[in-house]
């Protein structure tokens, strides 16, 4: 085919355009790590791209949210913990002042413990996590129980965000803990015992024993609950840990770009883009002109 | 005339024809570059008037022409102003809409749901609330500056709309004068070359811009017809400029008669670089804006439903979140956060109950939720995924745009390479021709000088 001079400086010119344009193109790769310049190169890869980018923000946002769950439970098991040792002390108070052997005094002192115990247990259920009072349902801007330890709350759980549109429980029904709806109002049986220890009534005092028991197991229930609570959490931590990784996968997989690959495609179009500019420069200075 | 008279005018004829050679290839030469030029070519031959004897006279000195080719060039080009002109927008849009790290109303809604998350979390806190309220400002912020980025790309196609019917104006008329002037030109035996140069230079740009056909009448005038009537027909040529259309608000195409009555064309503007920038505006930036709006519109009516159902710290409910257009139309340009709202972190809700507060966090639970819920696009994505599928349909558009651009272009190069390989000048070629011409002048003028001294001795017997 006949070659004019025009098309031979078009063709120089579009073949050191694309030359440049994929140097450019490889540079862009290279430098922002991803498979793709722009959406228009593989709209699907910008969809996957975005589809991940925004999982992983959300897994990251439901595990703030998990981790506050996680800080509140701790908060709730290390107050029935405290609970739980109370009543432990409770119940050997009780046995101990029970036995026949003990004189009204003793028992008085014994009382005074057990009223300072109820203190505690009171001061525990009245605990708070990142200034909420956690025992009190929906209602954490007031102290769940007055000092008499009648209940001032209700009986709500908080949930909270674990992503996909699930939820945690960052707490426990503390209705099922503390008050007769869990079966003993457990505060009375403080009460219960101190008065039958100040009014050295044998008989009540070891009876009383009874209530000391279902106040202990209703304690140990309300921190398998929040075992569960706790479990649950972490099986969503550890699905979130999962799906990261799996997210991680995918983009390495189709969205990020193989550092190998990368540079190698550098090396190759700026190998290509010098071969462009040898050959155009040695093509311009061939012309009969210099042999006529 | 014989003997040596007749060699004599033999040998000035065939200096005269050499001369005219050089001549050509020196004009070849200098039009090496010229986009456009056609290379001429004297058209020798044997002079018969001499019988077997014969000289050389020059028969013409053409221009080197295509007609196929020149055809298919100016097909390719029509191809290629409604490709790049698409590719051209769409690539802009691509990058204002459909960013490779997400777009802002996709940062915005993540932004905005994970503070309703964060709000749940923490349901009596004011600074939590304060940032839902932020963050809903945020989405507002979005939409608006996205509406307001097709907006603007819509009005960068009208004003170039208005440039390429302006300009296209302007070569309709060239083409006209030039057809009037080709027709004119006196007989001579080269044609009118130049003219029949720019005449077809002017054709293919024309009809790059406006798309349609080029033919040439039985008088050998160039017409065009496209936009549905005769943009140029012989000598007359129609006008072509914009007007803003009352309802829309968006330039129309307008052709303007011999007569001076005007028509809209726009519709029928499906070709070259007006039926590129045409479809882009109408089609493609329109279903950018309608899914916009819709998107503004089901996060409105969503958030605002849970947000409305929802309670305060101040014990009241009702209220919404955002507020805006009471239909799709327009939504994403009006969203803006609910004043009354706005007043206080305090009305953000986080309750579903005005006895429950401070604690109740359903109602920011709902919100949060809205986010991996299905309530945009009628009930079938959810807004990231409406948000996604919008920016995926610039980006898919953008790679047909550029891949239809490619196709034209190389299409393009194709028939212009095609086309300069059969009409286009070649220095190396010129540089033979003008040797031999050269020697071949050289060689008439020894005949002259040969014929001269024989003479000479005839005279000196």
């Amino acid at each position: 085919m006949r070659t004019t001079d025009l098309d031979a400086a078009s063709t120089r010119l579009r073949l050191l355009e694309q030359a440049r344009a994929r140097v450019d193109r490889a540079q862009t790769v290279a430098a922002s790590g991803l498979k793709n310049v722009k959406g228009s190169d593989d709209p699907a890869w910008l969809e996957l791209n975005s589809r991940t980018r925004s999982d992983g923000l959300m897994n990251d946002r439901s595990r703030k949210s998990l981790a506050a769950a996680s800080t509140r439970l701790e908060a709730t098991e290390s107050a029935l913990s405290s609970v739980s040792d109370l009543f432990a002390r409770l119940q050997e108070i009780a046995v101990q002042g029970g036995t026949d052997t003990y004189a009204a005094n003793d028992r008085r002192v014994l009382a005074n413990e057990v009223r300072s115990l109820k203190s505690q247990a009171l001061a525990a259920a009245n605990a708070q996590s990142n200034g909420q009072f956690i025992f009190g349902g929906f209602r954490t801007n007031s102290p769940p129980f007055d000092a008499s330890g009648n209940f001032l709350g209700d009986n709500n759980v908080m949930q909270v965000d674990a992503g996909s549109g699930k939820t945690a429980a960052a707490g426990i029904d503390s209705t099922s803990v503390f008050t007769p709806a869990g079966g003993v109002a457990i505060f009375s049986v403080f009460d219960a015992v101190a008065t039958a220890l100040d009014t050295n009534d044998g008989p009540a005092i070891r009876a009383s024993l009874d209530s000391v028991q279902k106040s202990i197991e209703q304690v140990v229930d309300g921190r398998g609950a929040v075992g569960d609570a706790m479990n649950l959490v972490q099986r969503f931590s550890d699905w979130l840990d999962d799906s990261d990784l799996r997210l991680s996968a995918a983009r390495a997989a189709s969205v990020d770009a193989d550092p190998l690959s990368a540079y190698t495609d550098l090396a190759q179009a700026s190998n290509a883009l010098d071969a462009a500019l040898k050959t155009a420069a040695q093509a311009t200075k061939l012309s009969l002109i210099d042999y006529l | 005339m014989s003997g040596l008279s007749a060699t004599l005018y033999t040998a000035g004829a065939a200096l005269r024809a050499h001369q005219l050679g050089v001549q050509t290839a020196g004009a070849n030469v200098a039009n090496a570059a010229t986009p456009g030029y056609s290379a001429r070519q004297v058209i020798l031959a044997a002079n018969p008037q001499n019988g077997a004897l014969s000289g050389v006279t020059v028969v013409s000195v053409s221009r080197k022409d295509e007609p196929f080719l020149r055809a298919s060039s100016i097909r390719a080009n029509v191809q290629n102003g409604y490709a790049s002109a698409r590719a051209d927008l769409l690539s802009q849009m691509e990058g204002v809409l459909a960013p490779v790290d997400g777009s802002r109303v996709e940062h915005a809604l993540e932004s905005f749901f994970s503070s309703a998350s964060a709000l749940a979390s923490d349901p009596s806190s004011v600074a939590a609330r304060q940032t839902v309220l932020t963050q809903a400002r945020a989405i507002a912020v979005a939409f608006n500056s996205t509406a307001a980025d097709i907006s603007a790309l819509s009005s960068q196609v009208d004003a170039r709309l208005s440039s390429a019917t302006t300009h296209a104006s302007d070569l309709a008329r060239q083409l006209a004068e030039l057809n009037q002037r080709v027709g004119s030109s006196a007989p001579s035996p080269d044609q009118p070359s130049s003219l029949l140069d720019e005449r077809d230079r002017v054709a293919k740009e024309l009809a790059g811009i406006v798309g349609g056909d080029v033919l040439t009448d039985k008088d050998g005038n160039v017409n065009i017809i496209a936009l549905g009537t005769s943009i140029v027909a012989g000598k007359e040529a129609l006008s072509l400029s914009t007007a803003r259309n009352a309802t829309s608000g968006k330039l129309d195409v307008v052709v303007t008669g011999y007569g001076k009555e005007s028509a809209v064309v726009t519709a029928r503007a499906t070709q070259g670089e007006i039926g590129g920038l045409i479809s882009v505006r109408d089609r493609d930036l329109m279903a950018q804006t309608n899914a916009l709006d819709a998107l503004a519109f089901d996060v409105q009516t969503a958030v605002n439903g849970v947000h409305q159902a929802g309670v305060g710290l101040d014990g009241a409910s009702g209220r919404a979140l955002f507020a805006g257009a009471s239909s799709k139309a327009g939504a994403a340009a009006a969203l803006r956060v609910d004043p009354t709202t706005a007043q206080s972190p305090r009305y953000v809700t986080a309750a579903s109950s005005a006895t429950t507060l401070p604690g109740d966090n359903r109602a920011a639970l709902a919100l949060a939720a809205l986010y991996t819920q299905p309530a945009a696009s009628s009930g079938t994505a959810t807004f990231a995924e409406a948000e996604r599928s919008r920016a995926g349909s610039v980006a898919s558009a953008a790679q047909n745009a550029n891949t239809d651009r490619d196709d034209a272009v190389a299409q393009s190069d194709l028939t212009a390479s095609l086309l300069s390989s059969a009409t286009g000048v070649s220095t190396d070629e010129e540089m033979i021709q003008l040797a031999q011409f050269q020697r071949a002048y050289q060689a008439s003028a020894k005949v002259i000088a040969t014929v001269n001294e024989m003479l000479d001795t005839l005279v000196k017997l």
